[in-house]
């Protein structure tokens, strides 16, 4: 595993789906990299596209939703020109998924034991024995000394925090090369909400897991991404490491995003973002953000901007910035 | 134990049920125009008579009376003597009985059976033609009632096609001996092929004219349930871990898109039995159906009662066991 | 979406006509029928209807006493047609105020209410209904109140829960507000609101009503023996089925035709009045 390949390349994904009213287009035009160990955090506002693009990299797109161009490499190879059978391997495995709601993902008439073993048995042909010893190593892992209990319980028998450890450790169970963390956090309260964020920063380090952290929440992202891409209508409009994101957004929409969060240091006013959500079906030509941006300009309208490296590592997707 | 209340509490709101079953048995034939004891009687006998008549059939006492007897009767399991049999109503029910068990039973079996299965194919057709016909069909079959499908399959099979039989239970030139007086169940505790299949034949075209409703309604609830659940998240969490389609429905999907499927078929159950009755009249089955159509023409007053409170039983009880059945399936529901 | 708009009034369309024709039928027979129903031609006994005999005197045939099916058939929409209605309207009556009496009044209520309508349930419907006409006798009245009274706990239960819900809804809150009476919630708001849900449940229940209507017929105890209804004419049809099917299979067909549209008729009706009830297509 070299340490500065890269694990995942994203090309050019687009994702539409058919709707009474158009086509919407979920995601636009998506391409970014992700390397081993990494972790980076897909932020943006609701309907910005960041879960349909995790789930893409499954090939777990909701129906109606297609996937209609791109491509996604994991380790050199196309998964989108998978078949079933091949793709099983990957999901799992190679790939695995953390939902929002750790109610709703867990199945509710079936044990824990069986939704946490099951991978193991099936996928990996392993013994009972094999996969209980696994399993109860893993559960230490995430917090949950005694497993044996815990196994023999129902999803709704458990808290919410312990629910969210329970998707935690199915999800990390094969060791996969990349988790795909679909808002993890959202569903807990705030103080189990840093709990999990530790928790998955400890395993990330001590597995060498690359991570797609997708979330809403900027400040969360930050605690436990390497890089942030920020999305916005289906696009990437910034993508930078962490640090640089806070220290020195460029994208007039990283800033705003930045204004809107409040900050202990600054307590001033907040400044929301001024303007309607995107309507993702009949998307303006040129940059989609421009009807809410304080600094457009008339070329905005026309040319649609592609991700450019600004500064070194530092892309933006805007007219105005690369000339800055 | 939280379970342990919970079967209390259901065995004591069915016991009520019975007793007012009973009490309604009781009650609807009392105020009856029609003398049982005038019915078995030819005319012309005197009047004294018929009265000495009625006092041994226990018909002159006072009504708190004979309702005190029938309850304490019903608990010791003595629901009285037959007018017309000259034998204890219990055993005139019981020795007809297995025939209405084979019945029903036989159509609760094919109508999950086969519901369940067109019910899977429209799920893995959904939208095609395939699922819009059995969608249709399953219209059709569910609007028509019973006892009309009966006298159609009569039509077709029988007068028609001359394919099935359409009398009896079994072959009247067949010898089997009444083991169970489960036709099925004795020619096959006998080895007799030839008995096993004559009474599956006879079997066949009564049992699936009382499924057809419930095919239909399983079909119904299975595809839309399951429908549901294959968008749920925790079926996507398990396609996110790769595990093998088959699997994921048949066995993930399956038992969650199976529960309201039971919850409707305790809810029919009790028109399967009713159903029955007339089908065993078409299809001349000599079961309690056509004993109670026969004993409610005599006024036999303690086989119909016992034949009513009967009927109620096996609901009940059927009920209970699809109640029971469900709180193994949804650990969600321990207590009542 | 609109398809199924289309659609949904087409099956309302159809079954509505079918419905319409057959109350036509029923209730212009005396003139229409070429034959008294009971007039008997034993020497024509058994025909089969005129695209197998080329007989044209008797339409679809003639049953075991020579008498002419078609005449018969045209009669029999009468007694199903009266219990349909009558059964249907009472029953709604019935279980409908039953319903909202346990759902808008107390708790307590309801709960009993409920406790009756379950062991109402548990009765064997088919035997009950039998037993009151041993009680009661024969005649289309009696079967009419067999239908009341096992059927109306259809109403009472969908009923009950629907206005369960409509107690919460905001208008009816505003209009407990305002200090309005009971009854003139029920009559002002709940009742309006129900009248789709209504309308659907009234058409199945006609259908069943019908059904049970045949059902007894055929058991011999609905109509007078004198009486043509389809049920007893589907009974001696089966009796020489070997023979002829004729016999049984056009009163079958003609209830069949009945049956189904009436539950199209409410199928339909429930696709277009409400969408939360669409059905998956």
């Amino acid at each position: 595993m070299n340490r500065d390949s890269s694990l995942l390349e994203v090309k050019d994904l687009a994702i539409h789906f058919p709707t009474s009213r158009g086509v919407l287009k979920a995601v636009d035009g998506v391409s970014f990299d992700l390397k081993y160990g990494e972790v980076l955090g897909l932020v943006g506002e609701s309907g910005a596209g960041k879960s349909v693009t995790g789930r893409a990299i499954m090939k777990l797109v909701p129906p109606p939703g297609k996937i209609v161009s791109g491509r996604v490499m994991l380790e050199g190879i196309d998964i989108l020109t998978l078949r079933d059978e091949d793709l099983r391997s990957v999901r799992g495995k190679k790939v695995a998924l953390i939902q929002q709601d750790p109610l709703s993902s867990l199945n509710p008439v079936f044990k824990i034991k069986d939704q946490i073993m099951d991978i193991l048995k099936l996928n990996l042909g392993l013994s009972h024995q094999e996969a209980y010893t696994i399993v109860a190593d893993l559960l230490k892992e995430v917090g949950i000394p005694d497993s044996a209990t815990l196994l023999e319980k129902y999803p709704h028998e458990l808290s919410g925090g312990m629910r969210q450890r329970v998707c935690i450790a199915i999800a990390f169970s094969c060791t996969p090369l990349l988790v795909i963390a679909d808002e993890p956090t959202t569903a807990v309260d705030v103080i189990t909400q840093l709990q999990i964020i530790q928790l998955m920063r400890k395993i990330q380090r001590e597995k060498h897991t690359s991570i797609l952290f997708i979330t809403h929440n900027l400040a969360l992202a930050s605690k436990i991404c390497d890089k942030i891409a920020v999305m916005y209508a289906g696009r990437i409009v910034e993508l930078s490491l962490t640090k640089k994101i806070f220290e020195s957004p460029i994208h007039p929409y990283t800033r705003a995003l930045l204004d809107a969060v409040p900050r202990y240091d600054a307590p001033e006013r907040l400044q929301p973002i001024e303007g309607d959500a995107p309507n993702l079906i009949d998307l303006p030509t040129g940059c989609s953000f421009y009807p809410r941006c304080r600094e457009h300009q008339s070329t905005c309208l026309t040319i649609r901007p592609s991700l450019l490296e600004v500064k070194p590592d530092h892309y933006v997707a805007c007219q105005i910035c690369n000339i800055l | 134990m939280i379970r342990g209340t919970y079967v209390i509490k259901r065995l004591v709101a069915a016991v009520l049920s019975l007793f007012g079953v009973a009490t309604i048995a009781f009650v609807l034939f009392r105020i009856v125009p029609g003398d049982p004891a005038r019915l078995m009687t030819a005319p012309g006998i005197k009047a004294e008579d018929i009265e000495r008549l009625r006092a041994s059939l226990g018909l002159s006492d006072p009504l708190h009376i004979q309702y005190v007897n029938w309850l304490s009767g019903l608990m010791h399991l003595d629901f009285g003597r037959s007018y017309w049999l000259k034998a204890p109503a219990l055993d005139v029910i019981l020795e007809r009985l297995p025939a209405t068990l084979e019945l029903v039973f036989a159509s609760i079996i094919i109508a999950t059976v086969l519901g369940v299965i067109i019910g899977v194919v429209s799920v893995m057709k959904a939208g095609r033609l395939s699922d819009k016909v059995a969608t249709s069909a399953s219209f059709i079959g569910f609007s028509i009632p019973d006892f009309l499908w009966g006298v159609l399959f009569v039509i077709i099979f029988g007068g028609l096609l001359k394919l099935l039989p359409v009398s009896g239970r079994i072959d009247p030139a067949i010898s089997l001996k009444p083991v169970t007086n489960f036709m099925v169940i004795d020619s096959i505790l006998q080895v007799n092929f030839i008995a096993l299949q004559s009474s599956l034949t006879h079997l066949l075209l009564p049992s699936l004219a009382l499924a057809l409703g419930l095919i239909a309604i399983i079909h119904r609830t299975l595809r839309s349930s399951l429908l549901d659940i294959l968008q749920e998240d925790y079926i996507l969490t398990d396609r996110s871990k790769g595990l093998p389609e088959w699997y994921i429905f048949f066995v993930r999907a399956f038992k969650n898109g199976a529960l309201p499927v039971l919850t409707i078929i305790g809810v029919q159950i009790s028109f399967v039995i009713g159903g029955s009755v007339i089908i065993e009249l078409i299809y001349g089955w000599p079961g309690i159906g056509t004993l109670s159509l026969i004993s409610v023409n005599r006024r036999d007053l303690p086989v119909v009662q016992g034949i009513i409170v009967i009927y109620s039983l096996i609901t009940i009880i059927i009920n209970l066991a699809v109640d029971f059945l469900y709180t193994k399936l949804n650990p969600k529901i321990t207590y009542g | 979406m609109r398809s199924l708009q289309i659609l949904g009034s087409k099956k309302i369309l159809v079954s509505f006509v079918i419905l319409l024709a057959y109350v036509l039928i029923g209730m212009s027979a005396p003139y229409i029928a070429p034959y008294d129903p009971n007039e008997q031609h034993y020497q024509d006994a058994y025909k089969p209807p005129f695209f197998t005999s080329g007989d044209w005197r008797y339409l679809l045939g003639t049953d075991s006493l020579g008498r002419d099916i078609y005449s018969r058939v045209l009669y029999g929409a009468r007694p199903a047609l009266f219990v349909g209605v009558v059964g249907a309207f009472f029953a709604a009556l019935i279980g409908v105020s039953l319903g909202i009496i346990s759902g808008y009044y107390s708790v307590r209520i309801g709960e009993v209410i409920m406790r009756l309508v379950d062991i109402w349930l548990s009765l064997p419907a088919v035997v009950f209904s039998i037993c009151l006409i041993a009680v009661l006798g024969i005649g289309l009245g009696n079967v009419a109140i067999a239908v009341i009274v096992i059927d109306w706990t259809r109403f009472a239960r969908v009923v009950r829960s629907e206005v369960l819900n409509l107690k919460e809804r905001e208008f009816v809150l505003a209009a407990k507000a305002i200090g309005m009476s009971g009854f003139g919630i029920i009559r002002k708001e709940i009742l309006p609101n129900l009248l789709p849900l209504l309308t659907v449940l009234f058409t199945l229940e006609m259908s069943i009503a019908i059904s049970v209507e045949v059902l007894l017929s055929f058991a011999g105890l609905g109509v007078k023996p004198t009486e043509p209804s389809w049920g007893s004419m589907i009974a001696e049809g089966l009796t020489y089925f070997r023979t002829s099917f004729w016999g049984a299979c056009i009163p079958l067909i003609a209830v069949i035709i009945i049956i189904l549209a009436l539950n199209y008729l409410g199928d339909g009706l429930r696709e277009r009045m409400d969408p939360r009830l669409l059905v998956i297509r």
